[in-house]
């Protein structure tokens, strides 16, 4: 009776964790999700590969950490770092960019991976090479309980205001007319161009929304992750992976494709290791279970690029 | 194509070589000393590197650059992070700039992938941080000395001091790369309790640690160790916090909180324990002339790294003066070297068979000083002495 008693705590406290951990792995895809929505517009409808785009959510971070070290108001320090980022991705659009365009992808790599150095020396300079960590007044550091379980207050206010933004997304995108011309601009060009959109200002207002996205997200994974050098590089490389997963162009492939990615690589750290031991036994499974999550998102992304060339809600390409 | 130019560089190399072997053989004493010092200097862990260096540096120049008086030339090299540039920028030192000791090496991944260069080339090296177990077990050589420490000393030291602290379970986090799986392996060498679970996190370019974080809730150690860089240990110290476990599970921790980060990460992890073979307040004479040589020269706290550094040209210049300059003579700079007849910032330091460093390690808490600035307070010794525990026994080769 005992035993009993105590094996269903055990597997209580097992659904817990899994509960737990797929909240984890949604706050994660959906942060991936603010840095790829804007992403993959700018890919989808300029053909424009943007490997700053990282850099936008490494300047969002410092920002945000810096105003919130500044004057202790954390919504202040994200509002901030969202609008400094809009600014500058339009001033960036229309004083650099816009003439990179007509050039190959090689010549965009080139420019945009200079702002990524540009970008991680100037935050260098500004805030010195260790980082700022983005401390929460003690109403936000707290852990919430429902139902036996713990979880960060902050991170649920994360999910919730990430999924308002997706849902304003989506809103602008399929009932506006903006919305419109931009999924026109996205799925074809050249049809757009001809039917009388303005891509380029059209281009211009993508852009900057996509790096105040960016920044957004920045400034409020800040608390979760500090601001670090580098951290745009980090975050980029998943955020490619969901672009070409949800399909280039697509917001609402980027999204889908931002959860499977968040929710496999949380899980996966979770219990690669434990499944692995069933296969390989215990002692090389510590080692061999963390490299295989390591690599899961893109085994996954080979996977769905196999069976499905254009992604999950993309075009397949003609 | 690929192979005409692979025969080219290897005969090219082989006449360099040969030339360098002639050289040496002709004079004694030497003209100069060359050392060649290669670390990480750029990137996010840039200053490691700075560190190691304002150690060389502030020896050389108490030294008056020059050893047993033969003027010194140091040839910086900088291995960005990568083990295939510390393999191929090791080959520089040794082929072009013809050194006759090497200091360097904070990664075990890049001291791993030059090691075989230096050790063929058999030019005696000195690895500031990086010191892997089969370095000091089955691939040991006499050209090869750990000056900081055999990397998993400091996690041993940790088992040590959970077991007098009567904890029972712990939890470990630490990146899944050589030294990383070391760590881990280390403190569960020497900890007598439970370890409820363990996370290898993925190295170099973790995202973040919710997943690891959840799974510390749900097992419930005693005890956290981590083994985490800067930027990482802020954001899981982070975390942690937010999770609402800092206060009732402390974290151990090794080469993760120094003097530097502590204005970073030391507000979010005040209380967690740290051991370090080397502690700013140590009570030894080369100690406090070397952090007031320091503190003059460059003003602050003693970075950790340069400690190392120090050290390690002051063991070199305690060959140099030992063999009176002849350091063709790689028998007897051998000799000499082993005896580490010098003053170490340590206190008590030798070399073990392997040529691994006998050293103290400490204990110490992150904590608010009188004037509230956050520091590395030192709690005591974590252990006295400790040796390379290497699992196979190195046999030293003959010379």
């Amino acid at each position: 009776m005992a035993s009993h008693r105590k094996e269903g705590r055990v597997e209580g406290a097992q659904a817990l964790l899994l509960v737990q951990q797929v909240l984890n792995g949604v706050q994660l895809g959906l942060m991936l999700f603010l840095l790829s929505a804007g992403l993959t517009l700018v890919f989808g409808m300029m053909d424009f590969l943007n490997l700053a785009h990282g850099t936008f959510f490494m300047g969002g971070a410092f920002l945000g950490a810096w105003i919130n070290a500044t004057t202790g108001n954390v919504w202040l320090a994200i509002a901030g770092a969202t609008a400094v980022m809009l600014v500058l991705g339009a001033l960036l659009e229309v004083g650099l960019l816009r003439g990179a365009y007509s050039h190959g992808h090689l010549d965009q790599i080139l420019i945009t991976f200079g702002l990524i150095y540009i970008g991680n020396d100037t935050a260098r300079m500004i805030w010195g090479s260790d980082g700022l960590a983005m401390l929460l007044p003690p109403s936000l550091n707290a852990s919430v309980s429902v139902l036996g379980l713990h979880y960060s207050l902050f991170k649920l206010v994360f999910i919730g205001a990430t999924v308002l933004i997706a849902g304003a997304l989506a809103f602008v995108l399929a009932r506006t007319r903006i919305g419109m011309w931009i999924r026109a601009g996205a799925a074809d060009r050249e049809t757009a161009i001809a039917l009388g959109v303005d891509v380029k200002q059209l281009f211009t207002l993508v852009f900057a929304c996509g790096a105040a996205l960016a920044g957004f997200a920045g400034a409020l994974s800040a608390p979760l992750l500090s601001a670090s050098l580098g951290m745009g590089e980090t975050i980029l490389v998943p955020c490619l992976v969901v672009i070409v997963l949800g399909g280039v162009g697509s917001v609402a492939g980027a999204f889908l494709a931002s959860l499977v990615v968040g929710l496999v690589d949380v899980l996966g750290r979770t219990y690669a290791t434990a499944l692995t031991a069933l296969v390989v036994g215990p002692t090389h499974a510590a080692t061999l279970g963390p490299s295989l999550s390591a690599m899961l998102i893109y085994l996954l992304m080979a996977a769905v690029l196999v069976l499905r060339p254009g992604g999950l809600m993309g075009r397949v390409q003609p | 194509m690929k192979a005409m130019i692979a025969a080219w560089l290897a005969t090219a190399s082989l006449i360099t070589a040969s030339l360098a072997t002639t050289d040496l053989a002709a004079a004694a004493p030497a003209k100069e000393i060359r050392i060649g010092m290669i670390t990480t200097f750029t990137t996010a862990v840039g200053s490691v590197g700075k560190a190691a260096r304002q150690g060389v540096d502030l020896a050389l120049k108490r030294l008056g650059d020059k050893m047993d008086g033969i003027p010194v030339k140091v040839f910086y090299a900088d291995d960005g992070g990568k083990p295939a540039l510390a393999k191929s920028k090791t080959d520089e030192l040794i082929l072009q700039d013809h050194v006759d000791f090497i200091i360097g090496y904070n990664f075990s991944n890049m001291l791993l992938a030059a090691y075989n260069s230096a050790m063929g080339a058999k030019v005696f090296t000195f690895s500031l941080n990086a010191g892997p177990k089969n370095i000091a077990g089955e691939d040991c050589s006499p050209y090869f000395f750990a000056i900081g420490h055999q990397n998993d000393m400091e996690a041993r030291g940790i088992g040590e001091v959970l077991n007098r602290r009567n904890i029972h379970s712990l939890y470990l986090v630490a990146p899944n790369y050589a030294a990383g799986v070391e760590m881990v392996n280390g403190v569960k060498s020497t900890f007598k309790g439970k370890v409820l679970g363990q996370s290898l996190t993925k190295w170099p370019d973790q995202l973040e640690f919710s997943a690891e974080i959840s799974q510390i809730q749900a097992t419930n150690p005693e005890a956290v160790f981590i083994f985490l860089t800067t930027r990482y240990a802020v954001q899981f110290m982070n975390q942690f916090n937010q999770a609402g476990l800092k206060d009732r599970i402390p974290v151990y921790s090794v080469a993760t909180f120094d003097q530097f980060n502590l204005n970073v990460v030391g507000p979010m992890s005040i209380g967690s324990y740290a051991t370090n073979y080397w502690v700013q307040d140590l009570d030894a004479p080369a100690n406090k002339t070397f952090v007031a040589a320091y503190k003059k020269t460059y003003g602050g706290d003693v970075a950790g790294n340069a400690v190392a550094g120090y050290d390690a040209v002051n063991l070199i210049d305690s060959a140099v003066r030992a063999v009176k300059g002849d350091i063709s003579d790689k028998a007897a700079v051998h000799a000499a070297l082993k005896k580490a007849d010098f003053a170490s910032v340590r206190g008590r330091f030798s070399f073990s068979a392997n040529q691994f460093p006998v050293e103290d390690i400490y204990l110490q808490q992150v904590a608010r000083d009188d004037k509230g600035e956050i520091v590395l307070k030192t709690v005591g010794k974590a252990v006295e002495q400790i040796q390379s525990d290497a699992p196979t026994a190195c046999h030293m080769p003959a010379l």
